[in-house]
């Protein structure tokens, strides 16, 4: 028995270590140099956490880079009253304890008032009790976790609740695809877990079924049991919610392999215009779900251009990049009427009403949220068309 | 409803087959050369990058591509075998020492990775693995199929090496006892050497499986090799038709476990069958009994 102890802790050792094995940036974050010598021209420093790294990183680096043509933008034009904007890059991994993580550096050791982040749900969840301690304000480009709108006062988005994502899911899926049964697939991520919950809710609701309703964890990559139960309840329609594409795009797969032929309806996260292209054959017919965008107003199509000019690839979550371009502007818009006045910032932001942005005429609620529109897309030849 | 038990087997044997192959190489290790292989994972997950490299990064043809793969695996064993435990061997290092450095460089290899090809999952393209086999009752996919296919074939080549071969014998003779393997003139670091080679070559292969099948990440190594040590725990350490059985055994209580419950379990159905195994059976499955080889 004493060796059997000895077995017993190894592996319990072997579990903690591994967790240890950490993601790391794969870009050097660019950090502030020397302290600013004169008041007046010092740079305005405004910190930013995305996911840089890991699999997340496949939206987090494109809306990084939207940030950074804004910021360029604004810096070659003078930027702030003749105060260039300096971004710090945080890493913040898409989950919770790394977006907490990165609100501590941030807000405590470079000493930010505004961060723009994060792009997913759970680190922008894991940031808010740092950054509404301190007062600071935190804006995000693209969470959508109905959870986020409570979040607190300096909390901020420009893409909408999933509140509504997973009312428009149900709806188009019991009215349009006359489903009466629905299977949901999720990872067990704030963002999926959100859509997922809405989704059941309002299917029920309607009148319609949830005949299975499967959960996976964010490590896993066998998905052959989920979809087995699944093809077994025999579903209308199965919902898909990934949360970075990688793992939405093995799930299509084993689920494609398993023969099944079922509709499938997804959230924003798998139509990411590059992902429908690569994967055309597994993705054809799958109608997904994304805020409405006009990817042909003036603003959109210019950030549009510059990005495809700037990286050779046509960009992938233009919705999201669009918020976070406009992220930006409003915040130095703010932040030159104001300086940083957290608290007059945040007042501003509650009064942003029809600004026209990138991203479409942009409106925030009482509660830090965007009042927006959602389109209905589908694959079809590795293309998205839009079906309502 | 129809019965989903037939298609829930046939996961869960092409999720024993993963287990089953990278606890058939712990086990080898263990059961000859007397230590906690867990740096076994990281060859795995070498096997699999090698892989990745040879056919998608440089467009080689799967066939050289698996063969370099396989070749350039055994080679790092080989490395790691005497750069860093042959020394430690000779220090006649505890089996403590020997577990910490295995699992140290099994960590070390993942952030090897890591730095390398970054945190990205890689996708292995492969022409045919999406042809799907609908036998009614159960589908199949041709790379599933392959999968099974190699991991069994392995398993009766390793079990021909280990029976009918000199090289084999001598292995099974260390095993029982060193001291009297040597005294018969057996060379303990030459048949080590074989060992490695072929935990190496079983490593490679599996990671190529598991690439093809659930795609490739740094981590991807300790993911596995946790499954292969519970596997081998549960069908015997020390024994390796025992791990063998117990990879099997894993896959199959696993995927059909969650029959029942939610498939989030998984994880916890064989952490619990491994606790059990150490309680009530510690010797495993085919019950070779665990004895202190320090």
């Amino acid at each position: 028995m004493k060796k059997t102890v000895q077995v017993l802790l190894v592996f319990i050792a072997i579990i903690l270590v591994s967790c240890q094995v950490q993601v790391q940036p794969e870009q050097p974050a660019s950090r502030p140099s020397a302290p600013a010598p004169a008041a007046d021209t010092s740079p305005i420093k405004i910190g930013v956490m995305y996911p840089l790294s890991g699999d997340a990183a496949a939206y987090g680096l494109p809306i990084q880079k939207a940030t950074q043509i804004a910021v360029d933008e604004i810096n070659a034009k003078r930027g702030i009253k003749g105060r260039q904007i300096q971004l710090i890059y945080e890493d913040s991994k898409c989950n919770p304890k790394d977006g907490n993580a990165a609100a501590q550096k941030l807000v405590n050791i470079d000493n930010v008032k505004v961060i723009i982040g994060g792009v997913c749900s759970g680190e922008t969840l894991g940031a808010a009790p740092i950054t509404e301690a301190g007062k600071v304000i935190l804006i995000s480009p693209s969470a959508t976790s109905p959870d986020v709108t409570n979040a607190g006062d300096y909390v901020f988005r420009v893409a909408p609740s999933d509140a509504y994502a997973g009312v428009v899911a149900s709806d188009y899926a019991f009215k349009d695809l006359k489903a009466k049964k629905a299977a949901v697939i999720s990872e067990s991520t704030d963002y999926a877990q959100g859509l997922r919950k809405v989704f059941k809710e309002n299917f029920a609701k309607l009148g319609g079924t949830i005949v299975a309703d499967e959960v996976y964890n964010p490590e896993d990559t066998d998905f052959r049991t989920q979809v087995t139960k699944v093809k077994a309840a025999n579903p209308d329609v199965i919902y898909v919610l990934p949360q970075p594409p990688q793992k939405g795009i093995l799930l299509v797969k084993q689920i494609k392999e398993a023969g099944i032929k079922t509709q499938l309806l997804t959230a924003e996260v798998l139509i990411g215009r590059n992902v429908v292209k690569e994967n055309a054959v597994n993705f054809e017919g799958m109608i997904g779900i994304e805020q409405k965008f006009d990817d042909k107003a003036p603003k959109a199509a210019a950030l549009l251009a510059k990005y495809k000019q700037a990286t050779g690839e046509d960009a992938p979550f233009p919705g999201y990049m669009s918020g976070a371009y406009d992220v930006v502007y409003l915040l130095s818009d703010a932040i030159g009427k104001h300086g940083m006045d957290t608290e007059k910032i945040k007042s501003y932001l509650y009064a942003v009403k029809g600004y026209e942005g990138a991203v479409g005429k942009l409106t925030i609620d009482q509660n830090g949220d965007p009042i927006m529109d959602y389109s209905i897309k589908q694959a079809k030849g590795g293309e998205l068309v839009t079906l309502r | 409803m129809p019965s989903i038990l037939p298609q829930l087997i046939i996961n869960g044997l092409i999720a024993g087959s993963i287990y089953a192959l990278a606890a058939a190489g712990f086990a080898l290790v263990y059961y000859v050369v007397k230590f906690q292989y867990f740096s076994h994972g990281a060859m795995i997950a070498a096997g699999a990058y090698f892989f990745f490299l040879f056919a998608n990064v440089l467009g080689l043809s799967f066939a050289i591509a698996g063969i370099l793969a396989i070749a350039c695996t055994i080679i790092i064993t080989l490395a790691v075998n005497y750069l860093v435990y042959l020394p430690l061997r000779k220090r006649k290092a505890t089996s403590n020492v020997m577990l910490i450095t295995s699992v140290v460089l099994l960590m070390f290899f993942s952030s090897l990775i890591l730095a390398l090809f970054g945190s990205s999952t890689k996708t292995l393209v492969l022409g045919s693995e999406g042809q799907i086999f609908d036998f009614g009752l159960f589908t199949i996919t041709s790379l599933q199929a392959y999968i099974i296919f190699f991991a069994i074939a392995l398993f009766f080549v390793l079990y021909l090496i280990m029976k009918k071969t000199r090289i084999g014998k001598a292995m099974r003779a260390l095993a029982d006892n060193k001291s009297v393997a040597q005294v018969v003139g057996i060379n303990p670091e030459r048949v080590y050497t074989y060992v490695f080679i072929i935990s190496g070559a079983f490593a490679a292969v599996s990671g190529i499986l598991v690439g093809l099948e659930q795609n490739l990440y740094p981590k991807m190594g300790v993911i596995i090799i946790i499954k292969g040590f519970i596997s081998s725990v549960v069908g015997g350490l020390g024994s390796v038709p025992g791990s063998v059985i117990g990879g099997f055994f894993i896959g199959l209580i696993e995927n059909v476990g969650v029959w029942y419950l939610p498939t989030g379990y998984k994880d916890l159905i064989s952490f619990s069958v491994m606790i059990l195994f150490l309680l009530l059976r510690p010797q495993g499955i085919l019950g070779v009994k665990l004895r202190d080889d320090t």
